[in-house]
């Protein structure tokens, strides 16, 4: 009878033991893991957050350096240039009362432009045309449309960006 | 006997829950694992993206932007739509910058179609941020109003 007794006995004393060194710190240890986990998900719903405004911006930069105005490859893209080639729009626009001032820029431009114009409505239109143009190299800053007695009247800033690196 | 049986049984299941126990640690431990390498994973490729260098900064990808897809004749385009017949446009003023900011001034025949043009303004999905300024209503209207063209992107 003794002898069973001790027998559960050390059987009861051997299943506390197996409590205390082994439930317990795996207990202890899932439950740390759960809550570093909780902590980590956190930090990546955040992360996540951050990386979406990151690649949106990245893709509005990427789509407009795809955009980016260039000259044709192998074209000056010097002060005189950009303004030979503004001096040949506004010929080609047929304009009058013309003011222009192309003056260079800091990098990404190489010019400064500043321009105004009379004309018809649809001179002015097919002269911003050609401003706007891809290969024209410029990059709008301001426009003005005035109304007047004689036509409309074009004020305009631009920006020319030059050949892409 | 009856102390051996419950001594067995109590190590049984002292022994069935440190299994179970030392599954679920390692159920967490992985479910950390796979958490910390996907936000490991998500730091790098920002880190990767804001390292990244274009030719371009904001405000300057923006006027490109703007220019390529909101040029003069497209907003003047968009603005015709709006423009009820007694009301006219006597000057625009676009300025290209983060965003496309206009500045109009109108002259009306009559107040009513002054009013009319605001209204199909803010219709318009062309425009936002509309905000009329000064106005004269004596007769014929004098009027100012700024607006934002909607961003292109």
């Amino acid at each position: 009878m003794s002898g069973s007794r001790g027998v559960g006995i050390v059987l009861f004393l051997l299943a506390a033991l197996v409590y205390l060194l082994v439930s317990m710190p795996a207990r202890q240890a899932a439950d740390e893991a759960a809550e570093q986990t909780e902590r980590a998900r956190a930090q990546r719903r955040e992360a996540g957050t951050r990386l979406a405004a990151v690649q949106k911006r990245a893709a509005f930069l990427t789509r407009a350096v795809a955009l980016m105005p260039q000259l044709p490859a192998g074209r000056d893209s010097s002060v005189q240039s950009v303004r030979s080639r503004i001096v040949r729009s506004l010929r080609e626009a047929g304009v009058s009362h013309v003011r222009l001032e192309v003056k260079p820029a800091a990098a990404p431009a190489v010019a400064d432009i500043s321009l105004s114009a009379e004309s018809s409505f649809e001179g002015v239109i097919r002269l911003i045309r050609h401003v706007v143009s891809r290969d024209s190299g410029l990059v709008l800053e301001r426009v003005a449309l005035n109304s007047g007695p004689s036509g409309l009247t074009l004020t305009l800033e631009a920006a020319a960006l030059g050949n892409a690196p | 006997m009856a102390w051996i049986a419950a001594g067995a049984l109590a190590l049984c299941l002292s022994t069935a829950w440190a299994i179970v126990a030392r599954r679920e640690a390692s159920r967490a431990r992985e479910s950390l694992n796979a958490v910390s390498s996907e936000l490991s994973r998500i730091e790098e490729q920002i880190h990767k993206l804001r390292a990244t260098k274009f030719a371009a900064d904001e405000t300057l990808a923006s006027q490109i932007l703007l220019t390529a897809q909101a040029s003069p004749p497209v907003v003047l385009a968009e603005l015709e739509k709006t423009l009820p017949n007694d009301v006219r446009l006597t000057r625009l003023s676009l300025s290209y910058g983060r965003q496309l900011e206009l500045e109009m001034q109108l002259a009306a025949r009559r107040p009513e179609a002054y009013d009319d043009f605001l209204a199909r303004l803010d219709r318009a999905t062309a425009f936002r941020n509309i905000s009329p300024g000064m106005e004269s209503r004596e007769g014929a209207v004098q009027a100012t109003v700024k607006a934002r063209f909607r961003s292109p992107w």
